[in-house]
């Protein structure tokens, strides 16, 4: 329990560390643009594959891409304006703690498909909308990116519901989800830009 | 016997300050960040984060080395042996009074 007689700005460095890096690495929109746009391009692909299964070999190779090549656009532009963005070099050791989250999702990721393959179609569009909101909701931290969470975890909910196909129920939650984070990202880097 | 509240006392001023505080705490969670990105992830003003920035490198607790990166001339900022001992006694009084 926290002693409520100490003065407020009483907190444990590390803590402080954590809120002021996530803030200069979401301050500037570019992680929601490239997010926004990876997302509106597995939606896309996702309606592609509803009409023509084979499109399913894009997806698989275009999420990789998406998922390596995201953080690295992300680098080269702030790389590129270094000026307006400043410059910083991780700590190796701190980047090692991001692995025990990475785990975690990973191990979600495989229970969603361990239960579609046992219970086909049940609950598979729910479980991701609410793994997708969760990992949104904590990666981001700020209100934008719980509602953004929150939003993606009832539309999942609400798909699976409706009782859409996959291909179909996929495309319209990362298409909204796309959506949501361009929208944010647009408005978050005008700000920035601005500044 | 001293408790933990009391050693509040032994308190190292130069970080308590909220905005050095900040700017400590960052820079021991990074290799190291230049000017600009520490005044846009503290949000203080350029001549506040400077006098700060000063201050601590005054007090041995930061080293400052102005370098280039491409055309750019950039200012960078890394703690110190001395910093990252001093941040480990400030945060154990912190601990030992929470």
């Amino acid at each position: 329990m926290t002693n409520s007689s100490l003065p407020a700005h009483l907190e444990d460095p590390g803590g402080i560390a954590r809120r002021l890096i996530q803030n200069a690495h979401t301050g500037d929109g570019l992680p929601e643009l490239v997010v926004g746009l990876s997302f509106l391009s597995i939606s896309g692909l996702s309606y592609w594959q509803a009409l023509e299964p084979r499109a399913v070999l894009a997806l698989v190779f275009l999420v990789p891409i998406l998922c390596f090549g995201g953080p690295w656009v992300v680098r080269r532009v702030r790389g590129a304006n270094i000026r307006k963005f400043g410059y910083m070099q991780p700590d190796p050791m701190e980047r090692k703690q991001i692995v025990p989250g990475i785990v975690a999702a990973a191990m979600m990721v495989a229970l969603i498909a361990f239960t579609e393959l046992l219970h086909p179609r049940h609950g598979t569009l729910a479980g991701t909308g609410f793994l997708g909101g969760l990992i949104t909701a904590y990666s981001g931290r700020r209100p934008r990116f719980v509602i953004g969470g929150l939003l993606l975890a009832a539309l999942g909910v609400a798909l699976d519901k409706a009782a859409v196909s996959l291909p179909i129920g996929f495309a319209d939650l990362f298409g909204m989800a796309g959506l949501y984070a361009l929208v944010s990202g647009i408005i978050v880097f005008l700000r920035f830009q601005a500044r | 016997m001293t408790t933990g509240i009391q050693r509040l006392g032994e308190i190292d001023r130069m970080i308590h300050e909220p905005a050095r505080l900040m700017v400590v705490a960052l820079l021991a969670a990074v290799k190291e960040a230049d000017f600009q990105y520490l005044k846009q992830a503290t949000g203080l003003t350029k001549g506040n984060l400077s006098v700060h920035l000063s201050k601590l490198e005054e007090a041995g607790y930061i080293a400052i080395e102005k370098s280039f990166r491409g055309k750019y001339p950039l200012t960078v900022c890394r703690l110190t042996e001395r910093g990252r001992e001093v941040l480990d006694e400030y945060r154990k009084v912190i601990q030992a009074a929470l």
